[in-house]
């Protein structure tokens, strides 16, 4: 059986060899290279030609979704998966998007992250069918509440950028924001720009008015997403 | 007691909603289901589907 060829991308050396580790052995799959940038593994994607690269969400120098464009127009038919150290929808969206064959959390189950690199379906399904209906309703249930909240409420904001706007209105500044939320001041300028452009905002000044003109709306949404973001469930 | 499972979702309705659920967390059953991870996997005869990949965690009893 052939094996697929994998690329790891990631600026963390622990990360890097951690996969090396759980994948190396794997009977389908072989470890051809490691990138610690995205420059740097579009330069090795013609010499090493991988089936598929797997991508860290963060890297330094080149957004995410710019680098899985590069690497889809240098090699087309290379499977892009992210891997995400924290979950954004906007950015997982964005990403499949550009090319990208999966999103996945970095703490996924090593089983499952190969069967992704594997792309592997065989029209089977894990969940007995009728349990798989009924999860399908229930996501069905929440993708329409989300819809019905982005629509009339948020602007089309994930719950991420609500809460940066709303950093933004208390005066924070970039900096200050990354470190209350745990984000780097890249990733946070990354969110700002993506608020701007969905709320029409040209500049903070503006964004910060769109905020206090939906003050009512915005800290009622904030309470939702806030409250789904830290480990309440949606539904029940 | 953590299983993990993926969920074929039918194509291609989350995309199209513009939808990418990973980081839900949704009660069903007595379980909380969590999306680690969404991916388009290719069929035998080269067509996509979308997959979740949810972890179930049961409350400890």
């Amino acid at each position: 059986m052939e094996k697929l060829r994998v690329l790891v991308v990631d600026d963390t050396t622990l990360v890097r060899q951690g996969l090396r580790s759980l994948l190396e052995h794997r009977e389908r799959i072989d470890l051809v290279g490691e990138a610690a940038s995205a420059q740097e593994a579009y330069e090795l994607l013609e010499a090493l030609r991988p089936d598929v690269v797997l991508v860290d969400q963060e890297m330094p120098g080149l957004d995410l979704v710019e680098a899985i464009r590069l690497f889809k127009s240098r090699l087309p038919e290379v499977e892009v998966i992210v891997l995400a150290e924290w979950a954004d929808e906007e950015q997982a969206f964005r990403a499949i998007e550009a090319g990208a064959t999966g999103y996945v959390l970095k703490d996924i189950h090593i089983e499952n992250l190969v069967r992704a690199i594997e792309g592997v379906t065989s029209g089977r399904t894990l969940i007995h069918p009728r349990i798989t209906r009924q999860l399908v309703e229930r996501f069905r249930l929440l993708m329409r509440e989300r819809q019905d909240q982005n629509g009339s409420i948020l602007g089309g904001l994930t719950s991420r950028e609500l809460e940066i706007l709303l950093q933004m209105v208390k005066g924070a500044t970039d900096r200050e924001i990354a470190s209350r939320m745990f984000l780097s001041a890249t990733t946070v300028k990354s969110h700002i720009r993506s608020i701007f452009r969905k709320i029409g905002a040209r500049n903070r000044t503006q964004a910060v008015a769109y905020a206090l003109r939906n003050g009512w709306h915005l800290r009622s949404a904030y309470g939702q997403a806030s409250s789904a973001d830290h480990g309440e469930s949606h539904g029940g | 007691m953590e299983a993990s499972r993926a969920l074929l979702f039918p194509d291609p309705e989350l995309l199209d909603r513009r939808c990418c659920p990973v980081g839900w967390r949704l009660l069903w059953q007595a379980s909380i289901w969590i999306v680690q991870g969404i991916y388009l996997a290719r069929t035998p005869t080269g067509r996509r589907e979308t997959w979740l990949i949810l972890t179930e965690e049961r409350e400890p009893d």
